[in-house]
């Protein structure tokens, strides 16, 4: 139904007003037509203006406005319909803003579900890794435990064995000592025997001759005994000026079997220090060539004095 | 055919000679390591606690003199407590020379300990000393160092200075301008320390007399320099100068009739001898230079002293007391001073400043070559044991002055404790006995 105008056009209402005062007269009629439609234009403007505030609606609102004449009910019903929808609107967007809410929680909460479990599993995973870690060093442990158990007892054996080697590597050198001591005092026998038959003089002839090598040797085995010696004096203090000269008696073992002052120093601490060093040596270093020792070693003459400075 | 024999046999004789000629092997140098030695723990037969540990006394006594090494109990075999006891060859494998022995038991009517020990020669498998000393409970620790004393005589032939004293000066800061200063006296070991005099002004240079029983020193109290001689027994004391300036460094004479002692009150730092039981003074130096420090020669005849007179640095100069004409002695390094005679009066011992640090330092008086003595870098007041073995010296440790002690030879060196603050000025007393 093609509805009329609610507001009549520039042309319109200039002709109008030309026959007003006729048409005005007619009746009231047509003065209620003419509220009913300044009625129905204000709720149209009324509802032109609510119109812009819904863009979905102005989109499909016409280019020109159609108004119907509503009652005052019918515009509380529509009110109330509009107000129904804006809070059916409201409660949707609610509804889809809880709904959008709960999503994301729920979202969240299975990111976090997830996320414990892969920490769980991380963890579970580290501690078997950890567990495997224990386990395999206390395997190494034991291994090692093993090892040194077995190095020990290899070890002790070894020390067993070298021990025993030692007993009879002496039993040895001192079996080996005994014989050369009873060939050494045959052949100092034969030598004094073939010394005696050469020249059967006075007892001072029968001495060995030395040779150039044995001097030499003499001169290496004083030089031992002296190191030897004096690694074992121990100085007393305020002793610079003092001279003690003591004689060892040595046995060809190297073993002294008498240490006896010869010229004592006056200062009984002083000699005391010479005669505490030489006995602090257990085994002299001598020659093994029985003529030699002999000759020098078997008795020896020891002169202790301290450097000047 | 005769000449032939008689040849042959000559020269068979000459050689036999030289065959038999002795080997004379000649020891001239000696082990640089201490005398090992074991002081074994003395049992203690009383029945009831010793107050003192004798013999560990004695061990620490050994120890610090730096001539012995002392074998730690927890290694010994055995703990014989009579010479009766011990196996030579358990000591002889151990390395010892010498074991200390002994134990103690008590007199409970007498309320006396009696201490029997005896010192074992290892090697010569003798005794060397033995002996029982008496002591009440307070005495023990001094008949602990008497023991000391006589072990190391027998083994050195060395006096041994363990039952002598030190006096020294502590300086205790009470605010920020007031010190409280304080003259000690200690055993050696810095021990049983004492004080005789005490005062808010500085105390310096105590001496002591060869008598062990006066202590000269330089004190401020009377609000100047001035010398004072105090009796250490009754702690009497006696103001022996008190001249405008300088009143320093007092020193007495071997027989301890004099002191010499350093003065301006001529107008320039001189040496001056004064006769105590006189009070008369004899001028001994004469120059615009400063001289003092003096130190009297064990024989009196000379002094040496400190003098800038060679043109400003400080240098020692010894001076005969018969003509009076110094001698300069010193000529390693920059500054030389307080020198003090050793006890046999053939060398000196003094402060030396070698790359900028002030050690101790001996002076060969026959050859004046020097022998530093010390490491530590700010040394000074250096002071002489009576058996001429060990020197005094105060020097900082920890910004904070304390007194050290080293052996001659430079081997053994520890520090003394002190309970006062700063400790300065150290002298060691002369024997006590």
């Amino acid at each position: 139904m093609k509805r009329k105008p609610l507001v009549p056009d520039k042309k319109t209402s200039t002709h109008r007003a030309a026959g007003q005062d006729k048409h005005w007269v007619k009746g009231d009629k047509r003065f209620l037509a003419r509220s009913l439609g300044l009625h129905v234009f204000v709720v149209a403007v009324l509802l032109f203006s609510w119109s812009f505030s819904d863009p979905v609606k102005q989109k499909l609102a016409p280019a020109s406005i159609q108004a119907r004449v509503l009652s005052a009910a019918e515009l509380e019903a529509l009110r109330d319909a509009k107000q129904k929808v804006e809070q059916q609107e409201q409660r949707a967007k609610q509804e889809e803003l809880r709904k959008k809410e709960l999503d994301k929680k729920r979202r969240l909460e299975a990111e976090k579900k997830r996320k414990q479990a892969q920490d769980q599993k991380k963890a579970r995973a580290r501690e078997e890794q950890a567990r495997k870690q224990k386990q395999a060093e206390a395997q190494k442990q034991k291994a090692l435990k093993r090892k040194q158990e077995a190095e020990r007892i290899a070890l002790k054996k070894k020390k067993e064995e070298q021990a025993r080697l030692e007993e009879e590597r002496k039993a040895r050198e001192a079996e080996e000592r005994t014989r050369r001591e009873k060939e050494r005092e045959r052949k100092l026998a034969e030598r004094l025997a073939e010394a005696r038959k050469s020249e059967p003089s006075p007892p001072a002839s029968s001495a060995p001759v030395i040779s150039n090598e044995q001097l030499s040797e003499k001169d290496r085995f004083a030089a031992l005994i002296r190191s030897r010696v004096e690694s074992r004096w121990h100085i007393p203090p305020k002793s610079r000026g003092l001279k003690v000269v003591l004689q060892i008696n040595l046995l060809p073992s190297g073993e002294s079997s008498r240490v006896g002052i010869l010229t004592s120093s006056g200062n009984q601490a002083f000699d005391n220090s010479a005669l505490n060093a030489a006995r602090a040596v257990r085994v002299f270093p001598v020659p093994q060539d029985p003529v030699l020792f002999d000759a020098y070693f078997r008795k020896l003459i020891m002169s202790f004095s301290p450097p000047e400075q | 055919m005769i000449i032939l024999r008689t040849f042959l046999l000559f020269v068979i004789y000459t050689l036999s000679l030289s065959a038999r000629a002795e080997l004379n092997i000649e020891i001239t140098r000696g082990s640089d390591a201490a005398l090992p030695i074991s002081i074994v723990p003395f049992a203690n037969n009383s029945g009831q606690p010793v107050p003192e540990d004798v013999s560990k006394v004695v061990a620490n006594d050994l120890q610090r003199s730096g001539d012995f090494e002392v074998l730690p109990t927890s290694k010994m075999l055995s703990l014989p407590n009579s010479s009766a006891q011990i196996h030579y060859r358990d000591w002889r494998l151990l390395g010892q020379n010498y074991v200390l022995v002994g134990e103690i038991e008590v007199d409970s009517a007498k309320r006396v300990y009696k201490v029997t020990y005896e010192l074992v020669d290892i090697y010569q498998q003798k005794r060397l000393i033995g002996e029982v000393l008496s002591s009440s409970g307070t005495g023990l620790r001094k008949l602990a160092h008497r023991i000391s004393d006589n072990v190391y005589e027998a083994i050195t032939g060395v006096e041994g200075a363990f039952s002598t004293r030190i006096a020294y000066v502590t300086q205790k800061r009470l605010t920020k301008d007031k010190s409280e200063y304080r003259l000690q006296v200690a055993d050696a070991d810095g021990q049983n320390s004492f004080t005789l005099f005490k005062s808010n002004d500085p105390i310096l240079s105590p001496a002591w007399s060869n008598d062990a029983q006066h202590l000269a020193y330089v004190s401020f109290h009377s609000g100047r320099p001035a010398i004072y001689v105090q009796h250490i027994k009754s702690a009497q004391q006696r103001k022996v100068t008190g001249f405008k300036g300088i009143n320093s460094s007092p020193m007495w004479s071997p027989d301890d009739r004099k002191l010499v002692m350093t003065l301006s009150k001529d107008g320039n730092a001189e040496l001056y001898s004064m006769d105590l039981a006189t009070n008369a003074l004899q001028r001994l130096t004469n120059h615009y230079g400063i001289d003092t420090e003096a130190s009297w020669s064990p024989d009196g005849r000379d002094v040496v002293f400190t003098s800038n007179r060679g043109g400003g640095s400080p240098q020692i100069y010894r001076m005969s007391l018969s003509d009076l004409r110094p001698e300069r002695i010193s000529f390693e390094g920059r500054y030389n001073a307080r020198p003090r005679y050793s006890r046999d009066g053939k060398s000196v011992y003094y402060v030396h400043q070698v790359n900028g640090q002030f050690h101790i330092a001996e002076l060969d008086l026959s050859s004046l070559t020097t022998r530093v003595l010390t490491s530590t870098p700010l040394d000074e007041s250096p002071s002489l044991s009576p058996n001429g073995r060990m020197i005094i010296y105060s020097t900082k440790l920890r910004n904070r002055s304390v007194l050290a002690v080293v052996s001659v030879d430079g081997g053994a060196k520890y520090f003394l404790p002190s309970e006062h603050g700063d400790v300065k000025e150290p002298s060691w007393s002369p024997f006590l006995n």
